[in-house]
């Protein structure tokens, strides 16, 4: 767990400040993994396009290695999708993948929904927030 | 008939008064609305970005270089057309025509550029995605200058004033035609990122009321609150036109009919494709980004939505940039906000807008807030007339 939050710390060194160790958003997916988004934008605002770091465990906090995310989302009141198509490029430590390219738009409630596939199963992550 | 008759002198006064006499209810901002309108004050904008594709971006002889581009026709094939033909410093950058008209004639508004160099994408497809690539494309478009790059290039080299003034910037002129040729668009985005804009009657209704809640100031009018209030709330203008730039640079299809005798326009669908082929792109020889500079290029957003979808523009100084929408089609700031009042069916695509269901003195309303977003440029006078004006 030490092991862990050092590795965090360090990988957020460049995301701002120490606080980058608390996640900006999280859920429980279908299967009941943990999925914690730690954004390079705190708060995460309109208009920029950044990063995401996810970090995904399953209930007893085990990281779950090896997956294939797909990213998509939008905003269901307007009936559009996100303007960028992020991408999650590589596996950057145990259980902690590096999500490039998400932007937002317009303010309001945003959909996020993280495809998560491994050689035996996918399982579906959902994550709704709010932009101000 | 004489029910009928009573009827009618009770039906009409409040029809009459429904649509045309504003509430008289004061309008008292709570602590969203204020959160919003904040975030629209000029007083928010940020610095300029970098633009990591042009290292001259911020280069102060660059932008002097681009200056004197800008406004010399004798970059076109007639020697009759500049860039300030169709983007005229007084009519805030654009030239007040439907469609673009230099040596032909094109198929799109030309849209104001002041405080452009804050987005990612130019052209109302976003097929360009950086100011420097797009300022190349009018210089060689039959309809626009009409010329080709050869041929400017050796312009450049045989005037003694450009090619000293190109070789203080770029260094020594390269053998190759489309280094020469990309660094002309260099030198006129270094230009243009001087064109920013000032602080508008809106602007300084915010620095009052950031100050204090009461609403009474006289600076906006009651109507012109009342448009503010609509803008932020029942009219869902701020969805797409948000930021202290009144844009979010996305694309979004809002059922706009083409002008008669064109096809629709593919919008943002066609424009990526250019985008992602065009030699003088991020990700290309010629730019001085690396990928991971290029995210926008790389990760744009993709799919049907964007069939038909035109680039949000500004509403700063938006009452002297008639006509609206990206080919000119709407020829008033009323007739604007009638179309998303109604928000049609999309010719192509699907319209994202929703009807609004604004009464006439709302709409009056709304059309007198965007009125508040007049203001001059904080640019340097110099910059906004050709040079030899200045000497």
């Amino acid at each position: 767990m030490l092991k862990k939050f050092i590795a965090l710390f360090f990988i957020f060194a460049n995301y701002a400040s120490s606080q980058s160790v608390i996640p900006n958003l999280e859920t429980i997916s279908q299967n009941g993994n943990v999925i914690k988004i730690f954004s390079e934008l705190r708060p995460i605002t309109i208009n920029n396009i950044h990063n995401w770091i996810i970090n995904i465990e399953d209930s007893k906090n085990n990281p779950i290695n090896d997956l294939i995310i797909t990213v998509t989302g939008g905003m269901p009141i307007h009936s559009h999708g996100l303007p960028t198509s992020p991408k999650v490029t590589s596996q950057i430590s145990s259980g902690l993948y590096k999500l490039e390219g998400i932007k937002f738009h317009m303010a309001g409630e945003w959909e996020i929904i993280m495809e998560l596939k491994n050689d035996d199963s996918i399982d579906i992550a959902k994550i709704v927030f709010d932009i101000k | 008939m004489k029910n009928g008759f009573l009827l009618l002198i009770i039906i009409f006064p409040v029809y009459f008064s429904w649509n045309y006499l504003p509430l008289p209810i004061p309008i008292n901002w709570n602590e969203e609305d204020l959160g919003k309108i904040k975030s629209l004050s000029i007083s928010q904008l940020k610095p300029m970005p970098v633009d990591p594709s042009n290292i001259f971006a911020d280069n102060e002889k660059a932008a002097i270089f681009g200056h004197l581009l800008f406004f010399d026709k004798r970059l076109s094939k007639n020697g009759e057309i500049s860039c300030a033909s169709c983007h005229q410093p007084s009519r805030m950058f654009t030239d007040g025509e439907k469609v673009e008209k230099g040596i032909g004639i094109g198929a799109n508004n030309t849209p104001t550029i002041v405080g452009i160099s804050y987005s990612p994408w130019f052209y109302w497809n976003g097929r360009k995605d950086s100011q420097w690539s797009q300022a190349l494309e009018p210089l060689e478009s039959d309809h626009e200058l009409g010329s080709d790059r050869s041929l400017i290039v050796e312009l450049i080299f045989s005037d003694n004033n450009y090619s000293s003034l190109y070789r203080e910037v770029f260094g020594e002129d390269s053998k190759d035609t489309e280094v020469s040729f990309s660094n002309i668009g260099k030198a006129l985005a270094a230009y243009q990122r001087k064109l920013i804009p000032g602080e508008s009657k809106f602007d300084k209704y915010v620095k009052e009321i950031s100050s204090s809640l009461d609403n009474h100031n006289m600076i906006l009018s009651y109507n012109e609150k009342a448009g503010l209030n609509i803008f932020i709330n029942k009219g869902q203008c701020i969805n797409c036109h948000n930021g202290p730039l009144f844009t979010n640079n996305a694309f979004h299809n809002t059922g706009l009919l083409s002008i008669p005798g064109q096809l629709p326009s593919l919008g943002r669908v066609e424009g990526l494709i250019l985008a992602r082929l065009d030699p003088f792109n991020c990700l290309g020889d010629y730019s001085s980004a690396t990928k991971e500079d290029c995210q926008e290029l790389v990760y744009a957003g993709e799919g049907d939505v964007l069939i038909g979808a035109h680039k949000t523009p500004t509403l700063r100084n938006v009452e002297l940039t008639a006509p609206y929408m990206h080919s000119g089609q709407l020829e008033n700031l009323a007739l604007v906000i009638d179309h998303y009042n109604k928000a049609p069916e999309a010719m192509i695509g699907h319209n994202e807008a929703k009807s609004l269901n604004l009464r006439y003195i709302e709409k009056k309303q709304l059309e007198e807030f965007l009125r508040t977003l007049t203001s001059p440029l904080i640019t340097d006078t110099k910059w906004m007339v050709p040079s030899e004006v200045l000497n």
